[in-house]
């Protein structure tokens, strides 16, 4: 959270300083469009001051003083950045002055268009030379046109405009300090002709206006930036730029004052200003040599770590597949390349979808917009598959079915790509399907005869009903009862396996429980009931509605423990069937509730589970010695399954018994 | 070969009745056949328990119109036998229509012949006599 906050912080300090940059640079537009204004007031009125600032001085064109009106409300009105009027106003004003500027500058190849002659014509001749505008006047005011209207344009990320400026800034300080050091201009090149004083420096204010109209661009933004490139520059710019300037003044002023010849002052500056850029030099060397001795350490431990990383990928006993958010691969580790038969050389680059197919479970071919990478970069997703429902990839006509984890790469909060995991499962699919025959071998196996010998007794019974004695009676039954004994173990084991081995996924959904009971109690159970006259109590509590379960897991869950309380209940007996809501921390039976939830509790006066055998009684095929000694039907299987349903389903379940004392079983969903 | 067999002693007297008895026996062999051959799909599962939800709809018709033409003392009793015997079906479509076919199947097979077999020899048989009485044979 703090981190957070002074990043933004920063961001906003910085749009701030965005936006008084802007200011400045309107501020300098209406100054030097004031400054052409006045020196037309002095064309005017001949006012030396403001047509040349001093006497001697070459005085400002009255074209160069309109040029920089011009200029100046060009960026002005560029300053308004959220304005299409106000922008294509400035294209227009930079458009002009590139003109002006351009009719001027043809001079030089000898074609004389007296475009600076024709404002104050007669008053040009009061000065000597008579007022012209320079050729390096014109060339700055066509390189300031072109900025304001290449403003946005950059080449290889570079903004131009900041160039074209600098060359501008530079032209200008040269004339600058030529009227510092108190240059005559004498020169024999048409080129160096003297810009007026205040021409110069608003050519250097239309510049700077200029660098801070996009101070988040080029230079201005490698100025403000926080990186050690805006570091050295915020230093090194000031003291490059003031220093020679300093030197230069002090030098000259030592030679006016006839310390020295103007030779030795020059060479004293040379000299002095060689020494300070050798040393700044020299600063710079050692800070970039730092530099690249921390990155050199860097390097090295993000290759110590990626080898690391390398090796782990190559270790791991799962195929291993990287993607950027197209679904290019950009890592192929060696398990895919050994299950694929691919290269990782040939893998990388590829499109993911192109490399292999995938088959859902019924050998169905996936379509992009189904296959779990490409949910996975879509919906930002982690997908999972399993054993029981695998999916299965192939490159060639080879299918192999894998377990899968696509787990999406989420940097600054967008997906930039997955990581698909996935395991070579064969040898389990071939497992499951074992399984599953064996179970399914198995039941048909034993179930056959257990109907055959069902339903030939029940005919045998129905048909010598009458002919048969008491006692052949008897036996007959006992054995029809042992074989139905034989077909509730099949259907038990049957239940059981299928969970056990996960062959039957287990589908819990909010189910109103209360019928599911009552139907036990009703439908299933009465003749029992009836015959062993035991009571029934049902209590189930208002607002007792829907639980998360699987209602078919549920209903085995009731009948095995109603059908247990009806077994081990002595004729007129009780059994009491409470349904009730609890909040967690209460206390049910003689246990405190780690979670709220729906308490079924079935409760009978039957005969009890003594103490030594409380803790057997959810074994596997684990009987009492009670039920055996009394022959009580039952397969052993009963609360195992109980128990198994109830885990599964994310329940708990506990009793609570004394022996000859009845019991109580609690199942909390 | 069929597993069971209509028997003489399971006539109620009635020519048409047991004819549709014997149509109920022939269903329930289709039922053994599934299991011992391992043939055990919910879509078959779910066509035999049509055929004993319709046929016996059928048959059971049959018998109330009969009851209701008599005036068959017993005639409360035994259709209430009838309804707790649509229950169930409905009940077993209800598991079958869950994905649990062999499971349904095994209930069905544990249900379905005794429930048959006793409702013909004894809760049928006692209407022989008033339906004798008023001319049906």
């Amino acid at each position: 959270m703090r981190g957070k906050k002074v990043v933004r912080d920063n961001f906003n300090s910085q749009r701030i300083f965005v936006f008084w940059l802007k200011i400045a640079a309107l501020i300098f537009g209406i100054v030097v469009a004031l400054v052409g204004v006045l020196a037309l007031i002095g064309w005017q009125f001949n006012i030396t001051r403001l047509q040349a600032v001093d006497i001697g001085f070459a005085p400002m064109n009255p074209l160069a003083a309109i040029e920089f009106i011009l200029c100046g409300l060009a960026v002005c009105a560029a300053s308004f950045t959220l304005s299409a009027v106000a922008r294509r106003f400035s294209f227009f004003l930079g458009f002009l002055v590139i003109v002006l500027a351009a009719l001027k500058l043809l001079d030089i190849f000898g074609i004389n268009i007296p475009v600076d002659q024709i404002f104050f014509a007669d008053k040009l001749g009061n000065f000597t030379p008579p007022s012209r505008m320079p050729p390096i006047a014109a060339i700055n005011f066509i390189l300031i046109g072109l900025a304001v209207l290449l403003l946005d344009l950059k080449y290889r990320g570079r903004s131009v405009t900041q160039y074209l400026v600098l060359t501008v800034g530079s032209f200008s300080l040269f004339m600058v300090l030529a009227y510092m050091l108190g240059s005559s201009f004498r020169t024999l090149a048409i080129f160096f002709s003297p810009l007026a004083l205040h021409g110069a420096i608003n050519f250097m204010l239309l510049a700077l206006a200029i660098l801070f109209l996009r101070p988040d661009i080029g230079l201005t933004a490698l100025f403000l930036s926080r990186s050690g490139g805006g570091l050295i520059a915020r230093r090194l710019v000031p003291l490059t730029l003031i220093l020679p300037i300093l030197l230069a003044l002090a030098g000259n002023c030592l030679a006016n004052a006839g310390y020295f010849d103007f030779q030795l002052g020059f060479a004293l500056v040379l000299a002095a200003n060689i020494v300070i850029f050798e040393f700044i030099n020299i600063r710079f060397s050692l800070t970039v040599e730092r530099l690249d001795a921390e990155r050199e350490k860097i390097l090295q431990t993000v290759s110590r770590a990626k080898s690391l990383d390398d090796a782990l990928l190559e270790s791991i006993g799962e195929g291993i597949v990287a993607t950027d958010r197209q679904g290019v691969v950009i890592l192929f580790n060696w398990e895919a390349e050994k299950m694929f038969g691919i290269k990782s050389e040939q893998a990388i680059g590829k499109s993911i979808f192109k490399l292999w197919a995938i088959y859902d479970k019924d050998g169905k071919t996936l379509a992009k917009k189904d296959r779990p990478v490409q949910i996975s970069l879509i919906t930002g997703k982690k997908i999972t598959s399993s054993v029981s429902n695998p999916y299965y990839y192939a490159a060639g006509d080879h299918k192999i079915p894998v377990a899968i984890t696509v787990t999406p790469v989420v940097h600054n909060g967008a997906i930039a790509g997955v990581i698909d995991a996935f395991r070579d499962i064969s040898r389990e699919v071939e497992i499951d399907q074992a399984k599953s025959e064996f179970v399914s071998f198995a039941s048909h196996q034993l179930r056959t005869p257990t109907t055959a010998i069902s339903w030939q007794l029940e005919m045998f019974l129905e048909k010598y009903a009458g002919k048969l004695d008491a006692e052949q009676r008897a036996v007959i039954e006992e054995i029809y009862r042992s074989n139905r004994q034989v077909s509730d173990l099949i259907t038990d084991f049957l239940n059981v396996s299928k969970i056990e081995y996960g062959l039957a996924p287990v589908q819990s959904a909010p189910v109103s429980v209360v019928p599911i009971i009552e139907e036990i109690l009703g439908e299933q159970f009465r003749a029992q009931i009836e015959k062993k006259k035991i009571a029934i109590e049902k209590l189930f509590a208002r607002g007792v509605c829907a639980i998360n379960v699987d209602a078919g897991l549920y209903k085995l869950i009731v009948d095995n423990l109603i059908s247990n309380a009806i077994k081990y209940t002595p004729e007129n007996g009780k059994i009491a069937v409470e349904l009730k809501n609890y909040q967690a921390g209460e206390t049910v039976g003689n246990r405190k509730l780690p979670q709220s939830g729906c308490v079924l509790t079935v409760a009978d006066t039957g005969y009890g589970i003594p103490g030594d055998e409380q803790d057997k009684i959810f074994t596997k095929f684990y009987r009492t010695d009670f039920a055996k000694s009394k022959n009580i039907p039952g397969t052993g299987l009963g609360l195992y399954m109980v128990k198994l349903f109830v885990k599964k389903m994310g329940g708990e379940i506990w009793f609570e018994s004394e022996e000859n004392n009845g019991a109580k079983f609690f199942v909390l969903f | 070969m069929p597993i069971i067999k209509w028997e003489e002693n399971f006539s109620v007297g009635v020519k048409e009745i047991d004819d549709q008895h014997k149509r109920i026996i022939e269903i329930l062999n289709r039922i053994y056949k599934m299991i011992s051959d391992n043939q055990i799909e919910n879509s078959a599962v779910e066509q035999i328990l049509k055929d004993l939800h319709e046929y016996a709809d059928t048959h059971f018709s049959t018998e109330e119109i009969y009851f209701r033409e008599f005036d068959y003392d017993k005639a409360d009793s035994h259709i209430e036998a009838h309804d707790d015997y649509r229950r169930r079906v409905e009940e077993f479509r209800v598991k079958n229509k869950a994905g649990l076919a062999k499971e349904t199947l095994y209930e069905l097979s544990d249900f379905m012949n005794g429930w048959w077999v006793w409702h013909i020899n004894n809760t049928d048989k006692e209407y022989t006599e008033c339906f004798h009485r008023h001319g049906l044979y």
